[in-house]
């Protein structure tokens, strides 16, 4: 299992497996916990407020930021592994890889900002 | 190594669970969106109040396309570790056992969601 | 000018149980290759050292090891390629073979599996038909770099792997009588192209531009296409099965 996932001295392509393979299980496992957040639902308005209250300090938001990424590039990994499939882009997966990842780097990047209220909802 | 002439042969299945996982990431990337931006990208500092949540839950479209979301990213997340386990050497009667418990698990815990929403909108 | 390197070799002892790394130091030219290296090795400092290697230009595929843990034909990488003056080679065996002695793996997994997607032309009888019947040019060399430098193949002993699914790829294009339905259920099946990760590790160390990737991605393409005309009751996964699971070919 150790060499399954060992992606030292190797190229792109066994990164972004690594990477699709990491950023699922996190968003897997985030979304217990998600779950679980939301069912403050079920306890009404004080509970949820209280708990969104929570939601929206720094470090929090924070995290909400690395989800983002994640999210972002598993999804967009995952779009370029959909190409793949139907045998597009294969000669160019590297370049399709970081016009993906570019964008979502930018995405990224604004909604860090509105999130951090740096730009205007 | 095992002997690799001993193959189990084609069954097909595993074609559908890559295309529908597949599939399932497409639509994915579409209902994320828009989950993103009804859920996250209004209210303040994108985390809506109690009141905003039961108001959109409450549009019917709203409903459809959320309940749509959960059962798609509940398949997607555990068709995927679905396969990482497969990866990882589980098959046959123990790839069946697995594949009916995470069935299970997925099942109620799409249920959950749906139920935790009809209460929340109906009350 | 000479280079001192040093050449950290894997030694497998006792059936293949135990392994320990030897060092050994040469003084090569950064020009020559990795194999000579070793080669002098063999010669001048331990004669019990076990590597295989024959024609030292890239054809025959059998000197295929990991070099600083990537696969590489050492008979056409130069030392400078790989290290500096000083620096050290750590030299082990291919991965997902069975290792016979120190850097000698057996290659029976990779032939087994070639065969069960018919890439061998096998002579039935003398004479020979005409003779373009038999004119066929491959890339592939059958080194093994690419099954081991797949991440899957680590995970899943029974997976097809990159090698003989670019020769299925191949087969498909030219069949030759084989029995291509049977083939496309094989690749379909539990052990074929579903299982890759596209971590496109296989085309990365392949020495002879085969693209095993490239393959597995069009095969892939091809199936979704046979899925799709099944389900209008036509195409090649439609029809019933022919024939035994081994596609034969002449």
């Amino acid at each position: 299992m150790a060499g399954w996932f060992d992606a030292r001295r190797r190229r792109l392509g066994m990164w972004a497996f690594v990477l699709n393979r990491i950023t699922g299980l996190l968003l897997t496992l985030y979304l217990f916990v998600h779950f679980a957040a939301i069912s403050a639902l079920y306890l009404g308005e004080g509970a949820w407020d209280g708990t969104m209250r929570l939601f929206r300090t720094p470090p929090f938001l924070a995290f909400d930021i690395l989800l983002l990424a994640a999210l972002l590039y598993h999804g967009l990994n995952g779009i370029r592994l959909s190409l793949l499939a139907i045998n597009v882009g294969v000669p160019r997966q590297k370049t399709v890889f970081w016009s993906l990842m570019t964008t979502g780097a930018l995405v990224l990047a604004y909604c860090a900002l509105r999130i951090f209220r740096v730009l205007p909802s | 190594m095992k002997d690799v002439s001993v193959l189990t042969g084609s069954r097909g299945y595993s074609s559908w669970a890559w295309i529908l996982q597949a599939a399932s990431g497409i639509v994915l990337v579409v209902l994320v969106t828009l989950h993103m931006a009804a859920q996250h990208f209004s209210g303040q500092q994108g985390i809506l109040g109690y009141r905003e949540v039961v108001a959109y839950l409450r549009n019917p479209v709203a409903f459809v396309v959320e309940t749509v979301f959960a059962a798609t990213v509940i398949f997607h997340a555990f068709a995927g570790l679905r396969a990482i386990l497969i990866d990882l050497g589980v098959s046959g009667d123990a790839e069946r056992r697995l594949s009916l418990g995470l069935t299970v698990l997925g099942g109620a815990m799409f249920l959950y969601s749906l139920v935790l929403t009809l209460v929340v909108v109906t009350r | 000018m000479t280079w001192r390197v040093r050449y950290r070799i894997s030694r497998t002892t006792g059936n293949g149980s135990a392994t320990r790394h030897d060092t050994f130091t040469v003084e090569i030219r950064p020009d020559e290759t990795v194999l000579d290296g070793i080669e002098v090795i063999w010669a001048r400092q331990d004669r019990t050292l076990a590597f295989r290697h024959a024609c030292h230009h890239a054809s025959c595929g059998s000197c295929g090891l990991r070099v600083n843990g990537v696969e590489k034909l050492p008979c056409v990488t130069t030392v400078q390629d790989v290290t500096t003056d000083g620096g050290t080679l750590t030299i082990e065996p291919l991965r997902s073979f069975p290792v016979l002695g120190d850097l000698v793996v057996d290659p029976a997994p990779l032939f087994k599996r070639m065969q069960q997607v018919g890439m061998p032309l096998i002579r039935r009888a003398e004479p020979f038909g005409e003779p373009g019947d038999f004119h066929r040019f491959e890339n592939c060399i059958e080194c093994g770099l690419c099954l081991s430098a797949c991440p899957v193949m680590l995970a899943s002993p029974h997976y097809l792997g990159p090698a003989a699914l670019a020769a299925a790829e191949r087969v498909i294009a030219e069949p030759r009588e084989a029995d291509v339905p049977s083939l496309l259920r094989l690749l379909d099946g539990e052990h074929g192209v579903w299982q890759c990760h596209s971590a496109f590790e296989c085309t990365e160390v392949c020495p002879s531009d085969v693209n095993p990737a490239g393959a597995i991605m069009a095969l892939r393409a091809r199936l979704i296409r046979e899925r799709i005309k099944r389900l209008f009751g036509r195409g090649a996964l439609a029809a019933p099965s022919g024939g035994d699971r081994d596609t034969k070919r002449t």
